[in-house]
């Protein structure tokens, strides 16, 4: 997969890098069990302090998106973790989203129809990622 | 002209023409080389390049270069037909001042550059990428071009079999140093290590090239923002192509060093016209894939065209998607002081592509960095200094 970093962006760095692992991971771009760069690796080529990607991957890890190697370095988890685990915090940021949405005035429904199109624009993958 | 022709310092003097020569080519046509992201060290959009105004400076640093070069070999057979005896000092600084003449045209038309692009309000996404398998890739030594330098060490182990085997029928004195006319004047007993030494020295030759092709493969490169699937593309195809090139320039150093070994066996003695030929041909063989390499595949195989893969299509219309800057106060020229020192405290790495022109940088914000420079530079001026010290007593 390709990760592009905007150094203009609002979005820390970190953020942005997190954001499209797990872009890549829904859509398939990476798949279970596939390697990615070391943190120094990643770190020299975007041009980021080593931390930055740290912070990256011990977050991933710790969402159990990513498993870390001593040697190999880091790699997509071969078995992703169950809903639960995601429900409180998905609860907060989709409690945010509506709240914004009915801020600006759109309706429950078509902020219904955004969510399933965003669902199955992330999801539809080059090869599908179905666990 | 006779006498220059004897004690070989007009060949050493064509050498350096020649070299200047094609030193003088590469400098000048870098513009045209260099990324279309970038004008004289500065980041640029890629359409800039079709610019009124950059097209001008473009073909004025083309201009300037050509003369200055025309102006380099002028003055170089200047000076060797007043010194002949000192060309070899010659070969030293001609290509050299070469050099020099391109920061004189290069630093002006930098700050030219920065200044149009202020006016113009040129916009360029200050964006850092990694492609996660071409990153894994990097570095990973199995896709060196293993095959030249199999070659080459075969050869320097040939050359040691045959040395051993040949060296009970050698005389037991040899001659060690001819004069400038091709008469001994300078003989040793014989030893293993006179078999041994020119294979051991084009050893070392051979894992100092690797070392070059290693460092190349970890080398971080400017990646287009307008395209970065395409440059990862172009990076890898460029990667192959300078791993052979380095390759093939490293068996010809090999042959080169070999090639030595029956002159040093007594086994066979070349005439001193011969010897030159041989050095300016093999001079020319080696310098000449750098600067092919170099025109037709662009800094870091920009000027490429690989085929894209259909997931990297795929992947090229995902970016360029998302490629609009929503706001740009950042750049990255200020991390290039004079567009060219990489000086950037926050990126790991310590070996990166160039602003301007088509060889390795260094990121001057890593000791790492700091330490190859100054290991580079001290050599280099001792190899200077040295030099002109044992020439000094000619003038």
């Amino acid at each position: 997969m390709l990760i592009s970093v905007d150094f203009g962006s609002e979005t820390p760095i970190y953020m942005q890098i997190y954001e499209q692992i797990v872009m890549a991971i829904a859509s398939g771009d990476l798949v279970p069990g596939e390697s990615l760069p070391s943190v120094r690796r990643l770190s020299e080529d975007i041009g980021v302090n080593i931390h930055t990607v740290n912070k990256t991957y011990a977050i991933l890890r710790d969402e159990g998106y990513l498993k870390m190697f001593l040697r190999t370095g880091a790699a997509v988890a071969t078995k992703m973790p169950d809903k639960e685990s995601i429900y409180p915090a998905m609860n907060d940021k989709l409690r945010q989203l509506s709240a914004q949405a009915s801020i600006h005035g759109i309706a429950e429904d078509e902020f219904l129809k955004m969510a399933s199109d965003a669902y199955a624009e992330s999801t539809k993958g080059m090869n599908g990622n179905k666990l | 002209m006779t006498s220059g022709l004897e004690d070989g310092s007009f060949y050493i003097f064509l050498l350096s023409e020649v070299i200047t020569l094609l030193t003088g080519t590469l400098l000048t046509v870098i513009p045209s080389i260099n990324r279309k992201g970038l004008l004289f060290g500065v980041r640029v959009p890629e359409a800039a390049q079709n610019d009124a105004s950059a097209v001008q400076m473009k073909r004025l640093y083309y201009a300037g270069m050509s003369l200055f070069t025309v102006l380099d070999l002028a003055a170089g057979a200047a000076f060797y037909f007043a010194k002949p005896a000192a060309a070899l000092l010659l070969s030293l600084y001609q290509p050299t001042i070469l050099l020099i003449g391109q920061m004189l045209f290069y630093l002006p038309l930098r700050k030219r550059t920065l200044a149009l692009k202020a006016r113009k309000d040129w916009k360029v996404r200050f964006s850092g990428f990694s492609e996660t398998r071409v990153s894994r890739e990097r570095g990973r030594l199995q896709n060196l071009p293993w095959s030249w330098y199999i070659v080459s060490f075969l050869l320097c182990v040939l050359a040691v079999a045959f040395g051993l085997y040949i060296y009970p029928t050698i005389p037991d004195i040899l001659v060690k140093h001819w004069d400038i006319h091709m008469t001994p004047d300078a003989w040793a007993p014989k030893s293993v290590a006179s078999v041994l030494v020119l294979p051991v020295v084009s050893f070392g030759m051979i894992l100092l090239m690797l070392g070059s092709n290693i460092l190349i493969y970890f080398t971080k490169l400017q990646v287009s923002p307008e395209n970065p699937v395409l440059s990862f593309a172009q990076h890898r195809q460029y990667r192959r192509l300078t791993g052979h090139m380095l390759g093939f320039i490293t068996l010809l150093i090999t042959i080169t060093f070999l090639l030595i070994m029956p002159m040093t066996l007594n086994l066979y003695i070349p005439t001193f016209s011969q010897m030159m030929t041989a050095t300016l041909v093999l001079t020319v063989l080696m310098i000449a894939p750098p600067i092919l390499v170099a025109v037709r595949a662009g800094q870091g195989g920009s000027k490429l065209k690989p085929v894209l893969t259909e997931r990297e299509l795929e992947e090229a219309k995902n970016v360029s998607g998302s490629i609009t800057p929503v706001r740009i106060d950042r750049t990255d020229d200020s991390l290039w002081k004079l567009g060219l020192f990489y000086y950037n405290k926050e990126d790991p790495s310590f070996l990166v592509e160039d602003r301007f022109g088509n060889n390795g940088g260094l990121n001057y914000a890593r000791p790492a960095g700091i330490a190859v420079a100054v290991v580079i530079l001290l050599l280099t001026l001792s190899v200077y200094v040295f030099s002109t010290l044992l020439f000094a007593g000619l003038f």
